[in-house]
């Protein structure tokens, strides 16, 4: 198990009495994007991030804590690594949120036919390049987009939702107002039927 | 019959009550008698229809995903409206006025006579009609408390001092002999002008123009409510047009006649231009037509032959194809034509008003003042407004962020739907909007 690893296992295990299964691959994931290659882990400002974005203020003092001992827990009583599938190819899977924003770009794509969707994908490449996303989001964000068989790593839902509201712009231009309108609806709707499931993921990211 | 030649009047009478002039004094001014009361009380409550009609006509040329929150800006706008006339506008526009540029008095009146009250209600609805032409050009990408922000400058200064100058006895345009008797000008160009300068300054809504400039349909929701609040303005006008004698008088009947005229002849105008253009007759600009006959002969409802009322309405309501026409090729973005049929029809009628004034047509110096009074219009409502709105883009904010434009108007400032128990073109249904998080 590598240093990286277990400092994952050990945040999924300190954040897991505060977050759900969703958010807390989120959590792991901001860290690995953001924090991981510091090269001093900074701590408060890690937590300080998570209360911010996972409204955990009230928490904050419990939080820190609950991390700090986590990261002195012996290896065996961590939890699993929550980004262990990212690694390989079931990047989204584990996280519902991803999935449904993959699963309703593919939506939309297939309705486009593949010509329409190539275009579509060119403009969110160049429009990715003006996007104020951090560069690990952006490269893995770029892959996704020049191989959309791949599987997309998980993002958290912010940046799902900005990109999502960019994509929808992007249609805007491309095809008109009404045309996007009823290209995302009919990509929902699509994605609901399909893949029920990700229903409530699909509505946090609307 | 010249509105000019009432408000002097009026103004002496408001300023004998300021001023607490002698009684004697006093007497001299003439005073509203209880029919003239009775009459402009419910003139002022057709005018306030009229805020009806532009909520419908506005909401149903927008998507339905913004109808809520079109109806809500002109709810709201002549709620706060009401307040800055009250409280600024109507002292600005009819307090005493030394300069000839600017009253200086009766600003929030709370002590006055029946003759003040009369007044300050017809022309709070005056005020207000002013400030609402702008929501419906500026629909479905402007944010609710810029754009109200922008209805509390117009009322309370924009319109109020072009009002003095134009209406105000001792306003400088007045006494160059300046005629708009109910406004076409005064109200409407002045409205419109600052809708050109709001859509210029907002941008048009997301994909209203393709990467070649050419513009994409985006077509209203519910024409229904357009047809109906066409009529509803139409019927209110005859309280906009009728009140505005101030008086009940005789004159109503030619006012009125006048008023009926130039709308039917203003949606004529507007269907022959789609005829001659091989084109079908819409229904949005049919309706649009009819309203800028309207706009045209308020200025000289009172001043001219019914003939030239229905040639003034004809010519107005030709203007709104064409004048729709030029602002998408200049890339201007206006939902519900409201500059074609309020700002270019109105500036129209004013000049039409000097051109057919009664015993004395094509009077050349009366229509040198016209046009000096149009010029003037657009300069200060079009400049005074521009600069409004980019202050406002740059501290309320006005321009929606493309995630309130995503998921409508109705869901980002207001969390409802208009239409919530019907299927939508878009995502954004109950079950989405309950679990929206609140407005950033």
């Amino acid at each position: 198990m590598s240093p990286e690893e277990r400092r994952r296992r050990a945040l999924a295990t300190g954040l897991a009495p505060y977050l759900d299964a969703a958010a807390l691959v989120e959590a792991v994931a901001l860290w690995q994007r953001d924090y991981a290659d510091r090269p001093r882990f900074s701590l408060q400002g890690y937590v300080s991030e998570l209360c911010r974005l996972f409204d955990l203020g009230e928490q904050r003092h419990q939080l820190h804590l609950s991390l700090v001992r986590a990261q002195s827990l012996p290896d065996a009583r961590l939890a699993a690594d929550p980004l262990a599938d990212d690694r390989g190819s079931g990047a989204g899977d584990r996280h519902p949120p991803t999935r449904a924003f993959q699963g309703l770009m593919r939506a939309l794509w297939a309705s486009l036919g593949e010509a329409r969707a190539g275009q579509l994908r060119l403009d969110q490449l160049t429009d990715l390049r003006q996007a104020d996303f951090s560069a690990d989001t952006r490269a893995a964000l770029e892959y996704w987009l020049n191989h959309p068989r791949s599987e997309l790593a998980a993002l958290d839902q912010d940046s799902l939702r900005t990109l999502l509201n960019r994509g929808y712009v992007l249609l805007c231009e491309r095809f008109g107002p009404v045309s996007a309108d009823r290209l995302l609806k009919d990509a929902g709707d699509r994605l609901r039927r399909d893949q029920p499931e990700l229903g409530q993921a699909l509505n946090e990211l609307l | 019959m010249e509105r000019r030649a009432i408000h002097p009047a009026f103004s002496f009478a408001l300023l004998a009550t300021a001023f607490l002039l002698p009684t004697s004094a006093r007497a001299a001014a003439p005073h509203y008698d209880g029919a003239d009361v009775v009459w402009v009380a419910i003139a002022a409550a057709l005018v306030f229809l009229m805020q009806a009609g532009f909520a419908l006509l506005e909401s149903g040329l927008s998507r339905a995903k913004n109808a809520v929150n079109v109806l809500m800006k002109n709810y709201m706008d002549l709620c706060v409206g009401t307040l800055a006339f009250w409280a600024l506008g109507f002292g600005l526009m009819f307090g005493a006025n030394p300069s000839g540029w600017l009253g200086q008095s009766l600003f929030a009146p709370s002590q006055g006579d029946s003759d003040l009250w009369t007044l300050l209600l017809f022309q709070l609805m005056f005020a207000a009609t002013a400030a609402t032409i702008a929501s419906g050009a500026m629909a479905e990408r402007t944010r609710y408390v810029g754009y109200l922000c922008g209805a509390v400058a117009i009322t309370g200064l924009i319109y109020p001092l072009f009002g003095n100058w134009a209406w105000n006895g001792d306003g400088w345009l007045a006494r160059l002999g300046f005629v708009d008797f109910a406004g076409s000008t005064v109200v409407h160009s002045v409205g419109g002008w600052c809708a050109l300068a709001g859509i210029l300054v907002v941008g048009p809504r997301l994909g209203r123009f393709d990467k070649q400039g050419r513009p994409r349909e985006i077509r209203g929701h519910n024409l229904s409510f357009v047809a109906l609040g066409g009529f509803l303005l139409w019927f209110g006008w005859f309280g906009f047009n009728g009140g505005s004698t101030v008086a009940a008088s005789v004159d109503i009947a030619l006012i009125n006649l006048n008023t009926q005229l130039a709308a039917s002849a203003g949606a004529l105008g507007s269907a022959l231009y789609r005829l001659a253009a091989r084109r079908q007759v819409l229904l949005t600009e049919t309706v649009n037509g009819s309203l800028a006959g309207l706009v045209g002969i308020t200025a000289g409802c009172a001043t001219m032959a019914p003939g030239f009322a229905v040639l003034t309405g004809l010519v107005a309501g030709l203007l709104v194809g064409p004048g729709g026409r030029l602002l998408l090729a200049l890339k201007l973005d206006d939902v519900v034509s409201a500059v074609p049929v309020h700002a270019f029809a109105g500036a129209w009628g004013t000049l039409a008003a000097g051109l057919f004034y009664s015993g004395d047509l094509f009077d050349p110096g009366r229509i040198t003042v016209q046009l000096l009074g149009i010029v003037v219009a657009f300069a200060w409502a079009f400049f005074a407004a521009l600069i409004l709105y980019m202050l406002l883009a740059l501290s309320a904010g006005l321009r929606a962020p493309a995630l309130h434009e995503q998921r409508g108007l109705d869901v980002s400032e207001h969390a409802e739907l208009g239409y919530p128990e019907f299927s939508q073109p878009h995502l954004y249904d109950a079950e989405v909007v309950s679990g929206l998080e609140p407005r950033p």
